[in-house]
């Protein structure tokens, strides 16, 4: 069999601004800005909702949802110790898309359902790392691990 | 066994059945009300959520014994209401729904905060409605359709 498996790639960009707090280390994600050119948008009601949803998933992978793993078993039972976002972490999120038909797409659309997981996790990394002044090589960046990092570059 | 009396979506009801047992249980295998949805069965995400005398509780943690005497209202009774009518084209509006599982719970919770609180803030809407998780939307559109509900709704609560 032959063919193309990757006919057309979305793009994206996504700006994330957070909030460090010196005592309790945690973070809080304060705004965020995306743009996405996904060809043609079909229908813009659940595109921003794909986008919201995802990036929001991407936010959490980066800073809260830790799966951890002993002796080839999760650690996580449950949604009591694998912490996704809520509503009190969800961040405003502006949202638009580049109108740029695909000309081999149906109606001129690619694909957006995953995109916009991608960039939510470096971006919030990228912006602990500037709002804390060190070094992030490690996701979900929890307020352990920060506490690790920060502790360990004073030494 | 004693039978255990409560209001359900209206009527009366009495159920010959464990006390021990979870509501959600009761109410989805006895009383095939599937819109009642299981998440995580301990509590932390909402999907399961019920009116018990107006208020949003858990169903997955209740048990059957506790709902003796209370009136317990599920998305299958409360779509009968106009308040149902203005979240429901509220939430469809926005998009408050993706994949469409914590909506049941989601139109619970904003029932039990618009019943007590007409005219919530944004912050008002995300603290009280915290208990209920959602993995698609990422939560903005469903702020959006409760302060949008509220507006349109007006009056009905």
């Amino acid at each position: 069999m032959q063919g193309d498996a990757y006919p057309s790639y979305s793009w994206g960009v996504n700006i994330v601004e957070v909030s460090f707090d010196p005592v309790t280390y945690q973070i809080k994600v304060d705004h965020c800005w995306s743009t996405y050119d996904v060809g043609r948008v079909v229908d813009e009601r659940i595109a921003v909702g794909q986008a919201d949803g995802g990036l929001l998933q991407g936010l959490g992978y980066g800073y809260l949802e830790h799966m951890g793993i002993k002796d080839g078993k999760f650690r996580n039972r449950s949604l009591s110790d694998y912490i996704i976002p809520t509503f009190e972490d969800a961040p405003p999120m502006e949202t638009a898309f580049i109108d740029n038909p695909f000309i081999y797409g149906a109606n001129g659309a690619k694909g957006m359902g995953e995109l916009t997981l991608v960039g939510g996790a470096p971006a919030i990394a990228l912006a602990i790392e500037q709002a804390i002044g060190h070094k992030v090589n490690k996701i979900p960046a929890t307020p352990e691990y920060i506490m690790e990092v920060i502790n360990h570059d004073k030494h | 066994m004693t039978s255990i009396k409560f209001r359900l979506n209206g009527k009366d009801v009495a159920v010959d059945l464990d006390p021990s047992m979870r509501l959600i249980d009761v109410l989805r295998d006895h009383f095939s009300l599937k819109g009642v949805k299981e998440g995580c069965g301990e509590g932390s995400c909402g999907a399961c959520v019920v009116l018990m005398d107006g208020y949003s509780v858990n169903s997955c943690l209740l048990p059957l014994a506790n709902v003796e005497g209370h009136e317990i209202v599920t998305i299958e009774g409360f779509k009968e209401t106009k308040q149902f009518d203005v979240l429901q084209k509220a939430f469809a509006e926005v998009g408050g729904s993706q994949c469409g599982f914590c909506s049941p719970g989601m139109i619970i919770a904003a029932q039990s905060l618009l019943s007590h609180n007409p005219h919530p803030t944004e912050e008002e809407i995300k603290a009280h409605m915290s208990g209920n998780l959602c993995r698609c939307t990422g939560y903005q559109a469903i702020v959006q359709a409760v302060e949008i509900a509220s507006k349109k709704g007006a009056g009905l609560w």
